[in-house]
């Protein structure tokens, strides 16, 4: 299920759920402190399909392109996925 | 039409909804998909005949006079696009489609990043418009990428399970005082199909049909790097 803005915010553990049913990860091994690149994602493709699913909480919602993903953490998307979702802020593109 | 009767029926609650028109998607969550201007071409130009795509992308090398180039960039086009960031508008690199050929059902693929250094997922999303957008709307049956060896390690990702190899001219590519391998990689619509709503942001499809549901599954895309000069 979608939701939008507003909607309640996930838990860490959640997120990783989510992410490890999609990307075909061991959920054990995504702990805050896994590496977006390596021990998530394993290429570009793998960040890219993070994003949908973080689609599932925020529609059109992308990690701050600051972010340096050669050492972002799961735990720091999370982070900013709620940080987004407490601010109401429509991240749809458009 | 009788005098008494009424200009339109009444809506019958039962019946199924009318089929959605089918639309064109150009904007994802990072990047838009620009039609480029000849007000572009100098900097399209410059971008591919630098140290960084001159040998990697169409011209290997040489470098074609700006009259010549604006016709070569348009050479066997059916669809081409500048990537432009949504963020700060920079533009982050080209997707095309070439060669396409009906009775095969097939078309070419290629993309270029401008900007070696660029990191972000814009050219992934650029390419996986675009895939879904030639799928959508020519019947194709598969698509093709070039990829010379130097630039396959590029594709590992696409390779697993989505991409397929379908051929190898050996030491087809002199570059670099060596011929190299260039390898002929497809990607098939039922491939697409079975991954394109794993790809596809769902709220990218809200207000449209884009192309044929897909089967239950995964997904993804195509491209390479290298189209024929």
């Amino acid at each position: 299920m979608i939701a939008g803005p507003g909607a309640d915010e996930p838990g860490f553990d959640e997120v990783a759920a989510a992410v490890a049913s999609e990307l075909g990860r061991p959920v054990v091994d995504l702990t805050p402190d896994a590496h977006l690149a390596g021990a998530v994602c394993r290429h570009v493709l793998d960040l890219y399909r993070l994003h949908l699913v973080l689609d599932r909480w925020l529609p059109g919602f992308a990690l701050p392109e600051q972010l340096d993903l050669d050492h972002a953490t799961l735990g720091d998307a999370h982070h900013y996925l709620v940080t987004r979702l407490a601010q109401g802020a429509a991240a749809r593109p458009g | 039409m009788s005098p008494t009767s009424a200009p339109f029926e009444p809506t019958d609650p039962t019946a199924p909804d009318p089929p959605r028109p089918p639309v064109q998607r150009t904007v994802g969550r990072w990047i838009t998909l620009r039609p480029i201007r000849p007000a572009d071409y100098d900097f399209v130009r410059t971008a591919e005949l630098s140290d960084d795509l001159g040998l990697r992308w169409r011209h290997r090398g040489a470098t074609p006079s700006p009259e010549s180039f604006a016709h070569t960039l348009w050479a066997g086009v059916l669809t081409q696009y500048l990537v432009v960031a949504n963020a700060d508008h920079r533009v982050l690199g080209l997707v095309s489609a070439y060669d396409a050929d009906l009775r095969a059902g097939t078309c070419f693929v290629g993309f270029a990043r401008f900007d070696p250094l660029d990191r972000s997922l814009g050219m992934i999303e650029a390419i996986i418009l675009l895939t879904e957008h030639l799928f959508a709307h020519w019947p194709f049956r598969k698509l093709y990428g070039e990829a010379v060896e130097f630039n396959l390690a590029d594709f590992g990702a696409l390779l697993d399970g989505l991409l397929v190899e379908e051929g190898r001219l050996r030491e087809h590519v002199f570059v670099g005082g060596r011929h190299w391998d260039l390898s002929y990689l497809a990607l098939y619509r039922e491939t697409w199909l079975a991954n394109r709503d794993r790809l596809l942001p769902p709220w990218l499809d809200a207000d449209g049909v884009a192309a044929p549901a897909p089967g239950p599954g995964s997904r993804l895309t195509v491209s390479i790097p290298g189209r024929p000069a």
